[in-house]
C-alpha cells in the first residue's frame, strides 16, 4: 500500500475512533444527575441556590443524546466549552499547556530511549556477567521506583541540600520576568527553543538547569522498562540462527550484535517508545507537579480531580489524536526498520 | 564485544548507584545536619520583588465576576474602591477614590466625594463619571446564574439579590452623581452604614477605566441594549484577563494557572514611593514540599502552608510564622431536619437500629444528644493542630455583637445520655440508629471532626452507629442541596465582616446552608431582618447577641472551631499587619517591606 493512502486510511479511521472516546467518557459523566453536574459549575458555595438556574441554562437534564448532540456541534464549530482549570477556553487551553509537557518529552525520550537501547544491549552482549547483573538491578531499581518518590527526593536533594542548585518551575525570577518582556519574542512557548530562536544564552541555559530534575525523574523509570525490553529482544536475536552464521563467518562481535541482532530487536522497542512519547506527551502529572512544570498532565489531572467535565472531554480527544498519530508514526518506522514489514500488510 | 564499552557502561551504572546512596542519607538528615542547615539561614534574593507561593488559582480578573479568594487578592492589587480597610481595622476605613463621605442622618444614603487627580496605570485621570459607571457595570453585567457578588450591592440598594427582574431606572437611581463631583448610594431603607463601606472594600466594589472597558468591548454605558451585558458567561466577560485599575500594582502578565506578574503602578495616586515593590509575583505551586524548599532557598518570601504541616516549618532560622491570627471563617455540623426520603444515608429510614426517619433531628434532644457526644478538645488538638477556638454559634469572634460569654456545648457523656433517652420517647435509646456522615474527600480536618464524632456516639450506645464517607466536592454540594445528607459538615468565609453574613446562611430560612438543611424558625427571621437593616447600633447588639442564644438553645447545628492562622514570611518581609478581611495571605501589600536588613 502507498504510503499517502495509508496515512489517509489511518486519518480516516480517527473519526469512529474519536466519536468512541467521546461517546464513552460523555456516557460515564451522564453517570452523574444534572445536580450533581451542575455543582461543578459552581465556584462559590453561595451558588448553590442558583443549582436550578445552572441545570436549565446548560440542558443538564435533557436527554443524553441531545446533550451529546449539542456538545458535537460545538466541538465542530471549534468550541470545546470553557475549562475552569485553564480560566480560559478548553481550545486554547490545550496549546497553552502543551508546550511545558512536550518539551520535557522532547528531553526525555532521546535520554529514555538511547540509554534503554545502549544498556539493553550490552547486558543482552554480556548476559550473566557483572555489566548485565548491574544493568538488571539498575532496571528493576528504576522501574520499582514510584515517580512522586523519586522527584521529591532529587527536589530535596538539588534544590534542598544543595541550596537551589536545580530549582523547580521552568524559569528562575529573573529570566521569568525576562521571557515574559517584550524583549523576548515567545515562538513556540518552549523556553529552551525559543532561548535558541532568541539566541538568548542566558535563558537557554537557565531553562536547561529547570529540566535536569523532571527530565530525570521520568527518564530513570522510562529507561529501566526500555531496557529490559530492550534486553529480552536482544536476548531472542541473539540467539536465531542467522546471528550464528553470522559469528561463523567471523564477523566482529561488534558487528554482530549492533548491525545484525540490535537492528531486529528493534521493533518491538519502538513500539514501546512510541507509547512513551505519546504518553509523555500527553502529560507527566507526577512530574509536572512536583517539579511546578505545570503542562498538559497537570491539567488534565486538575480537571479530573475537579470534574472540569469540559477540559476532560477536549483531553480525551488531544489524546486520542496523539495517540493515532503515534502509532501511525509507529508503522510507518516499522517499514524503515524491517524491510520485510508492509504498510497494512504487516511481515511479509 | 569490547571491554572498553563494558567497563563504560558499569561505571555509569555505579554512578547511578552511588547517587541514590547520596540521595538515601540526604532526605533522612539527622538532626545535626539539620542544624547546620539551619546555622546558614535563608539568603536574601530579588530585591525589590515581592514573591509569594501558595495554592489555587485565579477564576477571573473581572470584579463583577470573581467571587474567589484567589482572584480578590490580585483585583485589590490592581484595582482601589472608594475606601479600603484601615490596617487591621475591619470596621475602619480610609478613603482611596473617594476623599470623604457622608452618611444621611436617616440612613438611607451615603455620598461620597471623589478624590482629584487619581490615575488609572495607563494615566488616564479618575473622574466621577468612571466611578458611575463602575458600579452601574458591576449591576450590568451581575452573572447571577453562575453565582456572583453583585447580591451584596442589589440587596441594600434595591432590596432584591439578584438584576433578573430589575429595570435601568432603578439602577440609575440607586447610584447617582451629585455636585459633579460626588457619588451617592440610595438604599431601599436604612442600611447600616459600616456593613455597605465593608462592602464597597471588596474586589467587586473596583474603580474601572470606563474608556478602557468600552474599548476592550465590555457594556458602552447605555441603556438600550443592556441586557445583552447581563448575566455573562464567563468566556464573554471582556475583563476577564486584563485590568486598568487605579491600584498601586498593574498587570504585567498572567501565566494561566501558573503565575500572575504585576508591576509597580508609575502612575499611583499616593506615589511611587508608596508602593514597596517594583513587582509582585504570585506563583500557584500544588506541591508542599517544593514550596517549602522554595521559601528555604529564598526563592520565595511568603508561601502557603497547610494546616497538617505547619511543624515541617517550626524552629527553622530565617523563616517568619506569624501566628494566632483570628481567621472570620467557621466550620459547623449542621442537622437536616427533612432528610429526602429517597436518601441512601439513613439506611431503613426508620427508627428500627438500622436507619434513620426523614424527621429525626426535630426532635431537640437528638440534636442535643449528638451535641453533648463531640468532643472539641480533640478536634482543635488533632485536627486543627491546636490553632482553632471553640465559638458558641457561627458569629465569631472579631465580628462585632460577638458575644464573649455566650454559651457553649462540651463533650459530656452523662448529658449525651441523658438526652439520647429522652429522644423519641426514648426509643433511640432502646433501638439505636444508623445514618452515614459525609465529608469532602481530600479534607482530613472534616475527616477527623467526623471519626471524632462516630467513635464518641459508638461509646455512648454501640446502637448508636454512624458510618463515614468521603465524596467529591462537587457531589458533597449537591447531595446537601438535594438534602440528603443526614448531617452535612461544611465551611464559610465571609463576603464581608458583618454578622448578617454569617446569621443569614446559618440560620435563615431558605439560607445557602439552613436552607439545605430544612431549618426554619420564624422569629429567628425577624431578627434577623431587623438587624440587617438596623442602623442603632444598641439595638443590632441585642438582636445579635439574641441569635447566639438561640443557636444554642435551638441547638441549630454544631459549631466546630474558628480557626487562627498562621502566615510564613522569610526574615526579610517586614510589616504585615493582619486584617480578616484581605483576601490573600499577603493583606494590604502597601504596608510590608522587604530589605536584606
Amino acid at each position: 500500500m502507498e504510503l499517502r493512502s495509508y496515512i489517509i486510511r489511518r486519518v480516516l479511521l480517527l473519526i469512529p475512533v474519536l466519536l468512541g472516546v467521546t461517546l464513552f467518557i460523555f456516557g460515564i459523566t451522564m453517570l452523574f444527575t444534572p445536580l450533581e453536574r451542575a455543582t461543578l459549575y459552581v465556584t462559590s458555595i453561595r451558588q448553590l441556590n442558583n443549582l436550578p438556574a445552572i441545570i436549565e441554562r446548560y440542558g443538564l437534564d435533557k436527554p443524553f443524546i441531545v446533550q451529546y448532540g449539542t456538545w458535537l456541534g460545538q466541538v465542530l464549530r471549534g468550541n470545546l466549552g470553557w475549562s475552569q482549570v485553564g480560566s480560559m477556553p478548553v481550545a486554547q487551553a490545550i496549546p497553552h499547556q502543551l508546550p511545558a509537557t512536550l518539551e520535557i518529552a522532547i528531553f526525555a525520550v532521546p535520554v529514555i530511549v538511547l540509554v534503554g537501547i545502549f544498556f539493553g544491549t550490552q547486558s543482552a552482549a554480556h548476559k550473566d556477567k557483572p555489566l548485565d547483573h548491574g544493568t538488571r538491578i539498575v532496571a528493576i531499581l528504576g522501574w520499582s521506583l514510584p515517580s512522586f518518590w523519586l522527584g521529591l527526593i532529587l527536589l530535596m536533594v538539588f534544590y534542598g541540600l544543595f541550596r537551589g542548585l536545580l530549582p523547580p518551575g521552568r524559569l528562575s525570577i529573573p529570566m521569568d520576568i525576562l521571557v515574559d518582556s517584550a524583549a523576548f519574542t515567545r515562538y513556540t512557548h518552549m523556553n529552551t527553543i525559543d532561548a535558541i530562536l532568541n539566541l538568548n544564552g542566558p535563558v537557554l541555559l537557565d531553562a536547561l538547569k529547570h529540566l535536569i530534575l523532571p527530565v530525570t525523574t521520568i527518564s530513570v523509570i522510562n529507561m529501566a522498562f526500555i531496557m529490559r525490553l530492550m534486553r529480552s529482544s536482544m536476548l531472542e536475536s541473539l540467539g536465531k540462527g542467522y546471528i550464528l552464521t553470522a559469528r561463523a563467518k567471523g564477523l566482529d562481535e561488534r558487528v554482530v550484535v549492533n548491525k545484525h541482532a540490535r537492528r531486529n530487536a528493534l521493533i518491538p522497542v519502538i513500539t514501546v517508545s512510541g507509547y512513551v512519547f505519546a504518553g509523555l506527551a500527553s502529560g507527566a502529572v507526577i512530574t509536572e507537579t512536583i517539579f511546578s512544570f505545570k503542562g498538559i498532565g497537570w491539567w488534565a489531572w486538575q480537571a479530573a480531580f475537579r470534574l472540569d467535565i469540559p477540559s476532560i472531554l477536549g483531553f480525551a480527544l488531544f489524546s486520542a489524536i496523539l495517540f493515532v498519530i503515534i502509532n501511525l508514526i509507529v508503522d510507518i518506522l516499522y517499514t524503515r526498520v524491517d524491510p520485510r514489514v508492509r504498510l497494512g500488510q504487516g511481515v511479509q | 564485544m569490547s571491554k572498553r564499552f563494558s567497563k563504560m557502561a558499569l561505571l555509569i551504572l555505579m554512578g547511578l548507584l552511588c547517587l541514590a546512596l547520596v540521595a538515601f542519607p540526604a532526605c533522612s538528615s539527622t538532626g545535626e545536619e539539620q542544624e547546620e542547615e539551619e546555622e546558614e539561614g535563608i539568603p536574601y534574593k530579588n530585591d525589590g520583588i515581592f514573591i509569594q507561593e501558595t495554592i489555587g488559582d485565579i477564576d477571573s480578573l473581572d470584579p463583577a465576576w470573581a467571587y474567589d479568594t484567589a482572584s480578590g487578592e490580585q483585583i485589590q492589587h490592581m484595582y482601589e474602591g472608594l475606601v479600603g480597610y484601615d490596617g487591621g481595622n475591619t470596621d475602619k476605613f480610609l478613603g482611596l477614590a473617594a476623599d470623604t463621605w457622608t452618611i444621611a442622618p436617616d440612613g438611607k444614603s451615603i455620598t461620597f466625594h471623589i478624590r482629584p487627580n487619581v490615575k488609572f496605570s495607563n494615566g488616564d485621570t479618575m473622574t466621577v463619571n468612571d466611578v458611575l459607571y463602575s458600579f452601574q457595570r458591576v449591576m450590568v453585567t451581575d452573572p447571577y446564574s453562575n453565582g456572583g457578588p453583585i447580591w451584596m450591592f442589589y440587596f441594600p440598594l434595591l432590596d432584591v439579590y439578584d438584576s433578573s427582574e430589575v429595570t435601568p431606572e432603578q439602577i440609575q437611581n440607586a447610584v447617582q452623581i451629585v455636585n459633579g463631583d460626588s457619588i451617592k448610594f440610595n438604599f431601599v431603607r436604612a442600611y447600616p452604614s459600616t456593613t455597605f463601606m465593608q462592602i464597597l472594600a471588596g474586589s467587586w466594589g473596583s474603580i474601572v477605566n470606563k474608556k478602557f472597558c468600552i474599548e476592550q468591548g465590555d457594556w458602552p454605558g447605555t441603556w438600550d441594549n443592556w441586557k445583552n451585558w447581563n448575566d455573562p458567561e464567563h468566556e464573554a466577560l471582556k475583563l476577564n484577563d486584563k485590568t486598568m485599575g487605579t491600584g498601586p500594582f498593574a498587570l504585567e502578565v498572567w501565566n494561566k494557572p501558573t503565575d500572575i506578574k504585576l508591576v509597580k503602578n508609575q502612575n499611583y495616586w499616593q506615589g511611587t514611593a508608596a508602593v514597596p515593590f517594583d513587582r509582585v509575583i504570585t506563583k500557584y505551586v500544588d506541591e508542599w514540599s517544593s514550596r517549602k524548599l522554595s521559601l528555604l532557598a529564598g526563592d520565595a518570601d511568603l508561601v502557603y502552608c497547610p494546616r497538617t504541616n505547619i511543624g515541617d516549618l517550626a524552629g527553622i532560622a530565617g523563616v517568619q510564622a506569624i501566628k494566632d491570627l483570628p481567621e472570620l471563617s467557621i466550620d459547623a455540623l449542621f442537622f437536616n431536619f427533612n432528610i429526602t426520603a429517597t436518601s441512601p444515608y439513613i439506611g431503613s429510614g426508620k427508627l428500627d437500629g438500622n436507619g434513620v426517619p426523614t424527621d429525626f433531628f426535630t426532635d431537640i434532644n437528638v440534636r442535643r444528644g449528638i451535641t453533648y457526644s463531640f468532643n472539641w478538645d480533640t478536634y482543635i488538638t488533632q485536627a486543627m493542630q491546636g490553632e482553632a477556638q471553640q465559638v458558641g454559634s457561627p458569629i465569631v469572634q472579631g465580628l462585632p455583637y460577638f458575644n464573649p460569654n455566650a454559651q457553649k456545648y462540651s463533650y459530656d457523656k452523662a448529658k449525651a445520655e441523658e438526652n439520647f433517652k429522652a429522644a423519641w420517647g426514648g426509643q433511640v435509646w432502646d433501638k439505636g440508629f444508623k445514618f452515614t456522615l459525609i465529608y469532602n474527600a481530600g479534607n482530613l480536618v472534616r475527616k477527623t471532626a467526623c471519626e471524632i464524632l462516630a467513635e464518641n456516639l459508638q461509646r455512648i450506645n454501640t446502637k448508636f452507629q454512624v458510618s463515614i464517607q468521603p465524596k467529591v466536592w462537587s457531589g458533597s454540594l449537591s447531595t446537601m442541596r438535594s438534602k440528603q445528607w443526614a448531617m452535612f459538615q461544611i465551611g464559610w468565609l465571609p463576603d464581608y465582616a458583618d454578622p448578617d453574613n454569617y446569621v443569614v446562611p446559618f440560620m435563615a430560612t431558605g439560607g445557602t446552608f439552613s436552607g439545605p438543611a430544612s431549618y426554619s424558625n420564624p422569629v429567628v427571621d425577624a431578627l434577623i431582618a431587623e438587624g440587617a437593616t438596623s442602623i442603632d447600633t444598641a439595638r443590632r447588639q441585642q438582636i445579635y447577641y439574641q441569635l447566639q442564644d438561640i443557636y444554642y438553645t435551638d441547638v441549630v447545628g454544631i459549631p466546630l472551631a474558628q480557626p487562627l492562622g498562621r502566615r510564613f514570611f522569610t526574615k526579610y518581609i517586614d510589616g504585615f499587619i493582619f486584617n480578616p478581611c484581605n483576601s490573600g495571605p499577603a493583606g494590604n501589600l502597601l504596608y510590608l517591606t522587604k530589605s536584606a536588613s
